[in-house]
């Protein structure tokens, strides 16, 4: 009965939308291919696309599992991972952001997924082990309640009926009615709210239908849910998860004038305050060609990306944080170095450092040293004196960490503890970017300015 | 692998001879030590042996589940979850030079110079070697977990064709049978001719199919019904659309899915 009552609402909300824009017309007749084509095209910019964070066990009768370190099942041509099913449930929306492909001023084709085209989409390529689960974004029709349920209707199919237990992540819309986004986190694994800019007033000016005030509200919902789920949980074992994998955002960058400074800040934020398991950076690309906006000619800022992301782990794996890395008088990462590297020639006081010695946060902080090969010398030095030998054959490598480290002592080479020296030399070794290799250009600052 | 990483500071007088299974390699260790050979002076190569030298001894070891079920005891007896999970990834490994690598690091442990977890001592080469060999084959089993594609044939049954360097079956079979525990499914290793069944329900198990079983599967590709072919279609809609052209970078999505896993993806057909 739920269910009929379900459909027909899915039914009345459809048509309502689609009498009020008359747009139905013509693009009734688009084949699933077709749709999937468009629902796709339109979901790609969106980069929180993991299926990490949960270890779940099948279930007898149930389809799918979930591993907690994520499975990547395929990558497309720009190398990023495909784990997801990655679409839209549908590309109308009655809002106009300016960064966005699917706002309501472009002329382009829309149309909407019925819940069962999702869910055997899902079901049929999951059972092949095209993928991990179900990623499911939508673009706003009608109103935000409506669009939510909708995706819950979706959602409620696949794990009610179908009994689908693989990974779902499901974007929460800011200003759907709470009691939708509750009744989601029972069901899906991962939630996120995009927070789409760093600043509320970059947020006003590109997104005008969007406030900081609406997109933190689910945020925050979400947080505390987690949060009571797993006192819950503590209490009565077989309690419902809610949104187990946690839940991530995604800042634009490189729309807005915004430093690399406020950005670290806004995700170290979220990290503390949120208590959110990613924050995902995704390079500006003006699919719009809208004037306002930096031109799609330079190409996406993915050095950029690439220097937040490191120092977005830097935050999260390694202890540092955000005004360590940057600060008002240098509020952008640098062009040559990575944020670990820049940050230890600023600090040359504290090197080098004793391999032997110095306590597993600090050897985190030695530029080239990660978390694998900190752990591998705590361990590996219990058993004894650490040399240069016995670095390299435990597979730390030293092409980075050798001016920054002692053995016993003594360093690899004679070293000056000097940072255009230092600087000179890490420059001589090349980075190994993804993305330089096709020979994608950026733009050239001076280091020493 | 390479000899430079390690290069054993004797000649070995003593080689045993042993054929590349679980049961050969256990039964070679149980005989070294039975005939109290010195680790020193011992080594163990797979059948039919690297070069022969001068002033060895040769000694074929015939595979005998009893002293295999012996040293495996052993092993799971002293050294505890984690290590005996990275010999067992050895044994799986591709590396000619797995059994003696596997037999000096099991020489080690018991030699109780160690203590600990054995495989924490990366100073050692043998153990350093062993760990690199057990990276390789995990990271093969996991890569497999995502690229394994399976295709429904007429009568239900998922079917997926992999062409793996190391014996990773024996690594997945928990992951597919706990995911598709609800499904028939076969997965075939065509490079080391073996599969996995799994019945709905049932427990899994690995078969070795005969020489026609395999002429069949090896055709099976040519024999899909429309229905299937459609869904691949979809996916492939589906992975041609994700890509950001803007963003367009082939030679990081070959780093990460190298083309030897390609020939049986359908995403690249």
């Amino acid at each position: 009965m739920e269910e009929r009552i379900a459909q027909s609402r899915f039914e009345l909300c459809k048509g309502k939308y689609f009498i009020s824009s008359g747009e139905e017309k013509g693009n009734s007749n688009l084949s699933l291919q077709q749709k999937l084509e468009i629902l796709t095209d339109a979901a790609k910019y969106d980069v929180a696309c993991t299926s990490s964070g949960i270890n779940r066990k099948g279930k007898a009768g149930a389809l799918g599992n979930a591993a907690a370190c994520g499975i990547c099942h395929s990558f497309s041509a720009d190398g990023r991972c495909i784990s997801l099913l990655k679409i839209l449930m549908t590309n109308h929306c009655i809002y106009d952001c300016k960064y966005c492909i699917n706002r309501c001023s472009n002329d382009v084709v829309r149309t909407i997924f019925t819940p069962e085209e999702i869910v055997d989409l899902t079901i049929s390529f999951y059972r092949r082990n095209y993928i991990e689960g179900l990623f499911l974004s939508s673009g706003i029709i009608g109103t935000p309640t409506m669009t939510m349920e909708l995706m819950y209707q979706v959602i409620y199919k696949l794990r009610k009926e179908e009994k689908f237990n693989g990974y779902i992540h499901v974007k929460a819309i800011p200003g759907a009615d709470p009691f939708l986004v509750t009744q989601m986190g029972y069901l899906a694994d991962r939630m996120s709210v995009n927070l789409e800019l760093a600043t509320s007033e970059a947020l006003q000016e590109l997104a005008p239908n969007k406030h900081r005030k609406t997109i933190l509200a689910p945020m925050r919902q979400i947080q505390t849910g987690i949060t009571e789920n797993k006192e819950e949980l503590v209490l009565y074992k077989k309690a419902p998860k809610f949104v187990a994998a946690g839940q991530s955002t995604q800042i634009i960058i490189g729309a807005t004038p915004e430093t690399d400074y406020q950005i670290m800040q806004v995700s170290e934020s979220l990290y503390q305050k949120f208590e959110l398991k990613r924050v995902f950076y995704s390079a500006f690309v003006n699919v719009n060609q809208d004037t306002s906006l930096p031109s799609p000619m330079a190409g996406p800022p993915l050095l950029r990306e690439h220097r937040l992301y490191q120092a977005d782990f830097l935050l999260r794996f390694y202890g540092f944080e955000a005004k360590e890395l940057l600060s008002e008088k240098k509020p952008n990462f640098s062009v040559y170095l990575d944020p670990k590297a820049d940050w230890a020639l600023q600090h040359l006081e504290l090197f080098p450092m004793e391999i032997n010695k110095v306590s597993y946060s600090m050897l985190l902080r030695i530029p080239g040293i990660g978390v694998t090969s900190a752990r591998r010398i705590v361990k590996a030095r219990k058993n004894g004196k650490l040399n240069f030998e016995h670095l390299k054959k435990i597979g730390v490598v030293l092409k980075r960490a050798l001016y920054f480290i002692t053995c016993d002592g003594k360093m690899m080479y004679p070293t000056k503890m000097e940072e255009e020296y230092i600087t000179r030399n890490l420059l001589y070794e090349k980075e190994n970017l993804p993305f330089l290799q096709e020979g994608i250009q950026y733009e050239q600052l001076s280091l020493f300015s | 692998m390479s000899s430079s990483l390690y290069s054993p500071d004797y000649s070995a007088q003593t080689v045993l001879l042993c054929e590349d299974s679980p049961e050969g390699i256990f039964s070679a260790i149980y005989t070294a030590y039975e005939r109290k050979f010195s680790p020193n002076y011992t080594k163990i190569e797979l059948l039919p042996g690297e070069n022969y030298q001068l002033f060895t001894e040769y000694i074929t070891v015939e595979g005998d589940r009893e002293k295999a079920k012996k040293v495996k005891q052993t092993i799971d007896k002293r050294f505890g979850g984690l290590t005996s999970y990275v010999i067992w990834c050895g044994i799986y490994s591709k590396e000619r030079d797995k059994a003696d690598i596997i037999y000096h690091t099991i020489a080690r442990g018991l030699s109780k110079k160690y203590r600990g977890e054995l495989t924490d001592f990366l100073q050692d080469p043998y153990i350093m070697m062993l760990s690199k060999i057990q990276k390789n084959v995990a990271k093969e089993a996991h890569h497999y977990k995502g690229f394994i594609r399976f295709a429904q044939l007429d009568n239900g049954i998922l079917f997926s064709k992999i062409n793996p360097k190391n014996y990773i079956l024996p690594l997945v079979v928990s992951h597919f049978s706990d995911r598709f525990s609800e499904e028939d499914f076969v997965i075939y290793d065509e490079n080391h001719h073996v599969c996995l069944f799994h019945e709905r329900r049932k427990e899994s198990y690995l078969y070795l199919p005969e020489k026609e079983e395999e002429l069949h599967w090896q055709k099976i590709e040519e024999r899909l019904s429309k229905e299937e072919l459609e869904v691949r279609g979809l996916f492939k809609t589906f992975h041609q659309s994700i890509a950001i052209e803007y963003r367009k970078n082939l030679k990081l999505q070959q780093n990460l899915l190298p083309l030897r896993f390609r020939g049986n993806m359908i995403d690249f057909l």
